[in-house]
C-alpha cells in the first residue's frame, strides 16, 4: 500500500465517533479518515466505496451488529472492534489476538492498537471468522423463548420461563402458568423440538412439563407416575412409555 | 443411556427397602399376636399359633403391596384398606388352613374363633399400619412444604440481587461514561446534563433497592433520567412520552419494577431498529390496582432478538409474585401495527392488609 494509511469509523453514537476521531488525529496524524457510518448497512456500503485499510467497528449497533458487519468485510481489511463492555467478546478477542478497544477510549490503549496496526497485517481470516461465528451462536438462542397466545390480532406473549406445563387440547395446545392458562397454535411435537430438553420433559403423548416444577412422583401398578406440581394443584399423569424417565436406579 | 436420573422430586412408595421394612414390622406384629393367641387358648401349640398368625399377617401385607395401587385409583385412601384387608385375610386364612392344618377351608368351616380373632387383629393391624403410613405421608408433606418455602425464599433473595445488578448494567455504565468523556470538550453543557441524570439514577438505585415502597411519581422521575441518558446516545432515534394522571402518580408502588420494562423496550425494541422509535409510558388508576403501560413501536419479537429478552422481565415477574401473589401481573402484548406493550398491574392494597380485612369481616 502506498501513501497514508486509511480508515473508516463505524459507531451508532455520533459523540463517540467524534471522540475517537479527535484522539486518532492526535495520536496518529498520518491516518486518513475516509468516512464514518452509524449502522452496519451504511458501513458496508462505505467500505465498498472507499476501500479503507482499517475499520474501527462498534459491536452494538441497530440492525446488523458489528460482528455481522465484520463477517461481510473484505478479507484484507484490518478490523478493530470497539465496545463499552462485552465480557464474552473481549475474552474471545484476547484469545484469538483480534484487536479491540474499550470505551471510553484511553490514550495509552489506543496507542498500543495503533502500533499493532502499523506493524501487522489483518488477523488470520479463518480463525477470525470462527471466533465471530462462535460469538454469534451464543448470542442467538437455540430454544424457544416466547409463545404467542390468543387468536386475534392483539397477541399476548408468554415467556417460556413462566410455563409450568403444556397440554395438548384437540386442535390447540394449552399453556399453563402459575396463575393463568392460554392457548397457542403449536403442537406438542413442535414444542418438544423447540424447548430445552434439560428444562422440559415430555411425559405423555399430550403433555410436556417443566422438570423443576415436579414436586413428587407416585408410581401406580402399571408403571405410570402421577406427578404433583409445585405451583399448581392438579396432578399430571405420565404414560407408561415416558414413565421410565422417573425410574430411579 | 445416561444412567440414573435424579430428579428434584422425591419418590413416594415402591422402594424395595421400604417394603422390606413393612414386612419386618408385620413379622413382629404377627409374633406378638401369635403369642397372645396361645396365651388365651393354650390348647393350640405356640408354633402353630404363630404360623397361622404369620400366614394371615403376610397375606394382608402382600395384598396391600400388590393391589394397593390398583384400589387407590378409584377408592379414597381411607376406604381402600377395607377391601384390601378383607381379601388379605381370606387368603391368609386359606393358606393357614392348607399349610398348618392341612385342610384349606378349616378356618372357614370349623374354627370360627380364629376367623373372629383374625378379623379383629386384621382391623387393629390395618389401623396401626394406615396410621403409620399417614404419619409418614404427613411428614413427607411437611418436608415438601418446608423445601418449597425455602425455595421461595431463595428465589426472592436471588431476584432482589439480580435487580440490584440489573439496575446499572455494565454495558450501560461504560457507555454512559464514554459519552460523557466524548461530550466534555465539545458540548460541556450536555456532558453536565448527562452526568447529573446519571447521578440521579445511581443515587436512586443505591438507596431505593432497600426501600419497600416509593411513589409512582418518583419512579417516573427516574424513568425520565434514564431515558434522557439514552437520548444522548441515540439522539433523535429515541422519542418518549410519559403520561399519568395526578391521582395515579401518588400511588405507592415498589421500586425497580418500571425501569426494567423501559430498559427492555429500548434494548430490544428501539435500539435494534435503525430508524429508532417512540416509547410511551402511561399510568392509570383502576378500582383496586394501578396499571402501568410501557409501549414501544420498535422491532417486536423476532427470531434474532428473542433470546435474552426474558431475564429483565422474569425478574420483575418474580418480584411481583413475591409481593402480591397472583394479584400482581405483568402481561406482554404484541400489537398488529408493530412493537410491544408491557402492562404492569400493581394491586393497591398489599397482601397483608387484605388478610387483616379478611380477619375483621
Amino acid at each position: 500500500m502506498t501513501g497514508r494509511p486509511t480508515a473508516v469509523l463505524v459507531d451508532d453514537e455520533a459523540t463517540l465517533i467524534d471522540y475517537l476521531k479527535t484522539k486518532l488525529a492526535r495520536l496518529w496524524p498520518e491516518l486518513e479518515i475516509l468516512g464514518t457510518a452509524v449502522n452496519g448497512r451504511q458501513a458496508l456500503a462505505l467500505v465498498k466505496e472507499v476501500q479503507p485499510e482499517i475499520v474501527f467497528l462498534d459491536i452494538h449497533m441497530p440492525g446488523m451488529t458489528g460482528l455481522q458487519v465484520a463477517e461481510a468485510l473484505p478479507t484484507d481489511t484490518k478490523i478493530v472492534f470497539v465496545t463499552a463492555f462485552d465480557q464474552y467478546a473481549v475474552d474471545a478477542f484476547e484469545h484469538a489476538a483480534i484487536d479491540y478497544i474499550l470505551k471510553p477510549v484511553h490514550d495509552d490503549r489506543l496507542q498500543l492498537t495503533i502500533t499493532k496496526l502499523q506493524e501487522t497485517k489483518a488477523a488470520p481470516r479463518d480463525e477470525f471468522l470462527a471466533v465471530l461465528r462462535e460469538l454469534q451462536s451464543t448470542s442467538s438462542g437455540r430454544y424457544l423463548n416466547w409463545l404467542r397466545t390468543g387468536l386475534n390480532d392483539t397477541t399476548e406473549l408468554v415467556s417460556v420461563d413462566e410455563v409450568i406445563y403444556f397440554q395438548a387440547d384437540q386442535k390447540y395446545t394449552t399453556v399453563v402458568t402459575a396463575s393463568d392458562e392460554a392457548i397457542i397454535r403449536m403442537s406438542i411435537k413442535e414444542l418438544e423440538e423447540s424447548l430445552d430438553p434439560d428444562v422440559f420433559w415430555r411425559i405423555h403423548r399430550g403433555t410436556i412439563v417443566r422438570v423443576d416444577q415436579i414436586a413428587s412422583a407416585v408410581r401406580d401398578l402399571r408403571g405410570r407416575y402421577n406427578l404433583s406440581l409445585r405451583q399448581r394443584d392438579e396432578t399430571l399423569r405420565t404414560s407408561q412409555t415416558y414413565g421410565r424417565l422417573f425410574k430411579q436406579m | 443411556m445416561n444412567g440414573d436420573v435424579h430428579g428434584p422430586w422425591h419418590q413416594v412408595g415402591g422402594g424395595f427397602k421400604s417394603h422390606l421394612q413393612t414386612y419386618a414390622y408385620t413379622g413382629l406384629f404377627c409374633l406378638a399376636i401369635g403369642t397372645v393367641n396361645w396365651l388365651i387358648d393354650a390348647e393350640v401349640p405356640l408354633l402353630t399359633s404363630i404360623a397361622v398368625s404369620f400366614c394371615i399377617g403376610f397375606s394382608i401385607n402382600t395384598t396391600f403391596v400388590t393391589l394397593g395401587g390398583f384400589f387407590n385409583q378409584f377408592l379414597s385412601p381411607y376406604v381402600s384398606p377395607i377391601p384390601l384387608t378383607a381379601i388379605g385375610l381370606a387368603i391368609g386364612l386359606y393358606l393357614a388352613g392348607a399349610l398348618v392344618v392341612g385342610e384349606p377351608l378349616y378356618f372357614f368351616t370349623q374354627s370360627f374363633a380364629t376367623l373372629v380373632f383374625g378379623v379383629f387383629f386384621g382391623i387393629v393391624g390395618f389401623l396401626l399400619f394406615t396410621t403409620r403410613a399417614r404419619l409418614l405421608a404427613t411428614q413427607a408433606q411437611l418436608a415438601r412444604a418446608e423445601a418449597e418455602r425455602a425455595r421461595q425464599e431463595r428465589l426472592t433473595l436471588e431476584t432482589e440481587l439480580k435487580l440490584l445488578q440489573a439496575q446499572i448494567e455494565p454495558h450501560f455504565l461504560f457507555n454512559t461514561l464514554s459519552n460523557i468523556a466524548g461530550l466534555i470538550h465539545t458540548q460541556p453543557h450536555q456532558a453536565e446534563e448527562t452526568l447529573l441524570n446519571f447521578t440521579k439514577l445511581l443515587r436512586a438505585s443505591l438507596t431505593r433497592t432497600r426501600m419497600a415502597e416509593t411513589s409512582l411519581a418518583e419512579e417516573l422521575e427516574i424513568a425520565k433520567a434514564y431515558l434522557e441518558i439514552h437520548r444522548i446516545r441515540m439522539r433523535d432515534r429515541l422519542e418518549y412520552e410519559i403520561c399519568a394522571d395526578e391521582q395515579a402518580k401518588q400511588t405507592p408502588i415498589p421500586p425497580l419494577l418500571v425501569q426494567p420494562l423501559i430498559e427492555n423496550a429500548i434494548k430490544h425494541g428501539i435500539d435494534p431498529k435503525e430508524e429508532g422509535g417512540l416509547i410511551s409510558i402511561s399510568a392509570t388508576l383502576e378500582q383496586d390496582s394501578v396499571q402501568i403501560s410501557v409501549r414501544d413501536n420498535g422491532m417486536g419479537i423476532t427470531p434474532n432478538n428473542a433470546n435474552g429478552t426474558g431475564t429483565g422481565l422474569s425478574n420483575v415477574r418474580h418480584r411481583l409474585e413475591a409481593l402480591y401473589g397472583a394479584r400482581g401481573k405483568l402481561r406482554l402484548r404484541e400489537h398488529s401495527e408493530g412493537g410491544l406493550e408491557a402492562i404492569l398491574t400493581i394491586p393497591r392494597t398489599p397482601e397483608s392488609d387484605l388478610n387483616v380485612a379478611a380477619d375483621l369481616s
